[in-house]
Order: structure tokens, then sequence, then C-alpha cells
């Protein structure tokens, strides 16, 4: 039986300390393909180096098999993973919001649903099939949830709110097969750019209210007049509804 | 002193210099060709860049449009370019990250005299409340349908790149907020094609330097089709020209979209992420009223969390914790009920906008943190404001 769910997976770096590590969002991407659709019906796909440290820990997470595209060093992905999709065509492609490393500026996923014509869904939660198509969860801001259908096939990322992945076996990362498709070999194209160590940036700080900062601590106010305060104060900023 | 002592010429620099002076007025002024002619003939090739500069500017007014000032708004009738930018739009307004990124559109228009578009794409009842050309605007797109009125990313998106078409947009520029503008930068430029810039934190003229291999690198560029600002580093327009916001006839569009929006889900608040959460309802060691603590987090709603003296002891699981070594909160709204606030719970909640503390403690540092605070005992608040934000929702 053809898989029809694809996991698409990068090698990630973690953010403090630059050790290499699978990405964080494309193991939570794996987890809940894994729990939807079982290990038989997923197949997982790697662009670039099939020896890379880090691969295995996806194959630790209960997978029999992993498919790598060889892609060299510096050269984009998005080619041999279009030619190697465009081939497979998945009812499901699920992957991590942003890579961890590299360019990561989170198009990869974008532009693989604009060439397969697929629905796009950003920060998926939980996902579900059903009768027409795909019931998925998303995460809205200040940390709600929503429910949206999609008909059709889906590229879903994950990001935010997605459930941490389980931790990787090892004697399964051992066990686990590596899997090499030859596809054709796209060049890297020339960097036009110019690439520097980035500097550091220091974010704006969150403006604080000055208008209520000269009020001054309320002392000896009855309950019901603190009450009325505090919730003239929430509705001021929309947070009362 | 005679110019002609002891036989000897004696040289004045003064007189020498005053004569270079008006020398220089009757030869031709120099140009960047002359000295291009003067390197070819040998010499190292030295071009003053003011030079440059200026017969660029000499060269230029062909192509830049036009811009008239009336009054305190400066008006550009004829623009050599467009650049969109599609808001995120806070309750109808415009967000302080709205209004970077139209500074960051601003100065990719006035690189080469081209004007700003603002997209409005509107459900049918709702409206702009600030005044566009204020906030440095000179033309309106303004797309009405009701599709906008629920979540459906696809027919924005689809919305922009029509509007991005009908005004042939040279840049279309967004804020890199979560869910909405860096979910819609990435739709137009997967749909427009040309190229696309996320985290966005400097522009010059026309190159844009954009954080890449997860803020370790950065990239020194031309502008791209579409940009994405990161608002909370990209510096803000120092002083903003009112501009006229004039409207243009919107694209006749058919949206069709793939995504079903079915409405938020109603959610417990206990469950839900606290690093998440727009408001936050926090209990110290000053709560001994759980009952009401729980309700008024049902009433607002807010989720719930609190400090480690409330989770040790067990009042709430150690998923609520805030602070150093529970979760980082970065609230809108944070409301500290009885909380002392050492400085690890502070660093827990420094990213929040604000803080209302409810303690018996004047001295309390919460008490200094807030920006509303009560010297009250929340046993008796906490009821008092169940009760009050009932009743207003009974009212409407």
């Amino acid at each position: 039986m053809p898989a029809n769910v694809t996991v698409l997976v990068s090698i990630g770096r973690n953010p403090v300390s630059g050790r290499v590590r699978r990405a964080a969002a494309d193991a939570s991407a794996l987890a809940l393909a894994l729990r939807i659709a079982g290990k038989e019906a997923v197949e997982v796909v790697h662009a670039g180096d099939a020896a890379a440290p880090g691969l295995r820990d996806y194959l630790g997470m209960g997978l029999p098999r992993l498919t790598v595209l060889p892609v060299s060093g510096n050269a984009n992905p998005a080619p041999a993973l279009l030619g190697y999709l465009r081939h497979r065509r998945p009812a499901l492609i699920l992957t991590g919001e942003r890579a961890e490393a590299g360019e990561a500026s989170g198009f990869l996923p974008y532009w693989l649903a604009g060439e397969l014509a697929a629905t796009l869904l950003p920060e998926v939660v939980d996902l579900r099939m059903e009768a027409e198509g795909w019931g998925a969860i998303l995460a809205a801001p200040g940390g709600r949830r929503r429910r949206v259908c999609v008909a059709g096939s889906l590229v879903a990322t994950m990001g935010r709110g997605a459930t941490v992945a389980p931790l990787a076996a090892y004697g399964q990362a051992r066990r686990g097969e590596i899997i090499c498709e030859q596809t054709d070999t796209f060049a890297a194209a020339a960097e036009s750019r110019v690439i520097k160590p980035a500097r550091p940036r220091p974010k704006r700080l969150v403006a604080t209210v000055a208008a209520q900062a000269g009020r001054g601590p309320q002392v000896g106010v009855a309950p019901e007049e603190a009450a009325r305060m505090i919730a003239d104060f929430l509705a001021g900023r929309g947070l009362l509804v | 002193m005679s110019e002609h002592q002891d036989g000897i010429r004696r040289r004045n620099p003064r007189r020498e210099r005053d004569g270079r002076r008006t020398s220089s007025v009757v030869e031709p002024a120099p140009s960047v060709q002359a000295a291009q002619s003067e390197a070819a003939a040998g010499a190292a090739p030295r071009i003053d860049p003011r030079l440059r500069r200026r017969e660029r500017q000499a060269a230029e007014p062909a192509s830049t449009g036009v811009s008239v000032r009336a009054g305190d708004v400066t008006r550009i009738d004829q623009s050599s370019h467009y650049v969109l930018m599609v808001p995120d739009l806070e309750r109808g307004r415009l967000s302080p990250a709205d209004r970077i990124t139209l500074g960051a559109a601003r100065m990719l228009a006035d690189a080469d005299g081209g004007a700003v578009v603002l997209a409005l794409m509107l459900a049918s009842d709702e409206m702009l409340a600030d005044d566009a050309g204020r906030a440095g605007v000179d033309r309106v797109v303004e797309l009405r349908d009701a599709a906008f009125a629920a979540y459906d990313p696809q027919a924005r998106a689809a919305a922009a790149v029509a509007i991005a078409e009908m005004i042939s947009a040279r840049h279309i520029v967004l804020s890199e907020t979560r869910s909405q503008g860096g979910d819609l930068a990435r739709r137009i430029a997967a749909a427009l094609g040309g190229g696309l810039a996320v985290g966005v934190v400097r522009m010059t003229n026309a190159s844009v330097t954009s954080v890449i291999d997860a803020g370790r690198r950065e990239a020194i560029g031309p502008a791209p089709r579409v940009v994405a600002i990161d608002t909370a580093i990209f510096p803000a327009a120092s002083a903003i020209q009112a501009r006229e916001a004039r409207p243009l006839a919107p694209p006749p569009v058919t949206l069709r979209s793939a995504i079903r929006d079915e409405g938020l889900v109603p959610m417990d608040p206990r469950t839900l992420p606290l690093a998440e959460a727009e408001l936050v309802l926090s209990a110290g060691d000053g709560v001994t009223d759980w009952d009401a603590f729980h309700a008024l987090a049902a009433a607002l709603p807010a989720a719930e969390a609190g400090s480690r003296v409330v989770c040790d002891a067990g009042h709430l699981p150690r998923s609520r914790q805030v602070g150093a070594s529970g979760t980082i909160v970065s609230a809108q709204c944070y409301i500290a009920a009885g909380i002392s606030g050492s400085p690890q719970h502070l660093h827990g909640i420094a990213d929040c906008r604000t803080v209302i503390a409810v303690n018996t403690d004047l001295h309390a540092a919460m008490v200094a943190r807030a920006e509303l605070a009560i010297i009250a005992d929340a046993q008796a608040v906490m009821p008092a404001l169940t009760k009050l934000v009932e009743e207003r929702r009974h009212a409407r």
C-alpha cells in the first residue's frame, strides 16, 4: 500500500548550544502523523545528507524506515522534494513550520502547497481524517484553539501549541533503515545576497502603559470599587468579552 | 610687511587661496565622467561620492513621481510605482506592528518616488477606526467580502494578490506576526513569485537585511517582491508625514477557499495554554479562597496560573507555575492576586504588557511593577469582580 501521509523532516539545531538534533517541530509533526495514520502508512522524507547526525532520532520515534533525497550542503532542497512529492501525491504532508538551521524562512511548505495545488494550514495542533477531507485544530492568538475543515489534499505545518514529541528510543534509532532515493540533481543557485554573522539586535521592549503608571496604588478602596476599576482597565484593552 | 623684502619673493598663502577659489567658478564643474576619463588616462579612479549622488539626482526626476505639499498633507499625484502594505489590524485599528511596517513600506516607496497603498480586507460590518492618511498612506484599496469575517487566510491571500496585480505593486510589505502577516506574506509570495524576505530587521534604499539561520546569520540583498518585517526589531519611523489616503477602486474578485472555519473551540480556562494566553489570572500565597479564584478565572475567562509557593502547596498543578522555574508568560494583561513578586516570579512576567496587582502589602514588588495596583484583600475583590463581570455580560 503506498504511503498517503508524508512527513518532511530536517536536521535541527539547539537554539542555545547549537548542537545538532532532530528539529522539534518536525518531530511533533511526525508524532502526529504516527498517531493518525500508524507507522506503516507514514513516509518520512529528508532532503539533504543521509549521514547527517540527528537523522536517526526520527527513526527512534518508532519508524522502520526513512527516505533521503541526496541534496548537497547548501543547495535548495525544494526542487528535489517537489519532484519526489509530485510522483507520490500524498493526501497529507506534515512538517514543522520552519527549520532550525539554514535559510529557515518557513517558506518551503507554502511553496510546495502552491506547486502541488494543496491547501496549507499553519499552526496545526491536532488533525483528524473526516468523510469530506480533514478536520484540524489550529492554535489561535491568546492560547485559544480554532476548528477548521479542509477538503482535498493538505499541507499542514506545526509549531506553536504542538505537543512535544516523545523521546527517541536508541535501539529503534539503530535498527531503522535509511533509504536513499536518487533524484535529479539541482545545482545550488548563486547567492546574490551578502551573508554575515548576525549582529545582536535588541528587541523593542513591550510598551507599558504610562497613562496608568502615574496613578499609583489604590489604597482603601471598597471591593466593589476595586472590581469596577479592574473591569474598566480590562475593557479598555478589549480583554473583557 | 613688503612682498619684496631682501629681494626674496615671499608667497602670500591667503591671496593664493582666494585666487584658486575664483578660478574654480569659471572652470566647468567636475563630473563623474570627467573623473572617469581622468582615471582612463592612467590616474587612480577617485570619484567623490557626493558628485555621484548629485548626478544621479539630476538624472532622476523623469522616473520619480510628482509629490506636492498642500498644507501639512503630502500628495503624490503621479507615482512611479506602488508599494502595497497589508495590515494585521487589531480590533479595527492599525496595531503598533502595522505602524512600524507602514514605515518600512514608506522607505521602499520613497527610495524611488513611489506611493504606499494600504490594502484593507474587511467584513461587511467592519471599518478602519484610524486615519490612514495620518499614518502615512497615499492610497487605500478597500475590499469587502463576507469571507473576511471568518478565519480564511486563503481568501485573504487571494484578495491581496488580486490587489497587488491590479496596481502592479513593486513590493508587498507585511509584518511578520504569527497566524496573521507572517502566514499571509508566505502565501502571497508563493502565489506571486518574485521572492520573499522574512525577518527583515533593517532597510536602506532598496536593500534589506533579513535574519536567517534561526537568528545566527543575516543576509543583505536587494528587496524582493514580498517583504515581511520583524516589527520587534525594525526601527520605527521617526517622523510620519500626513498623506492623502486617496481611495482606489477595488479589483473585482471572486474568493474561493478550501478552508471552512468552524469557529473557536470553547476551552476550560484551566487548560488554556499558559505561554500563549492573553489574559492570565495568577494566585499567590495571599489567596485562600480557591473557589472564588476558579470562579473568577471561568468568568473572565482567563488562564489560571500561580506562584511557586501555590504550586508547591498543591493548590495548582506544576504546569501552571509562572516564573524562572516555571512558564514564562507573555500575556496582554496579568492579574496577580496576592502575589508579592519575588525576582524569579517577576522574571516570568517580564514580557507581559500590563499587570494588575491585588495585594494587601503596599510595599510589595508586584505593586511597584503593576499598572493598576489595588491595596485590598484578594478574597474580597475576587467575588466582587466575578459578580461585576457577569452582570456586565448579562446587561449586553
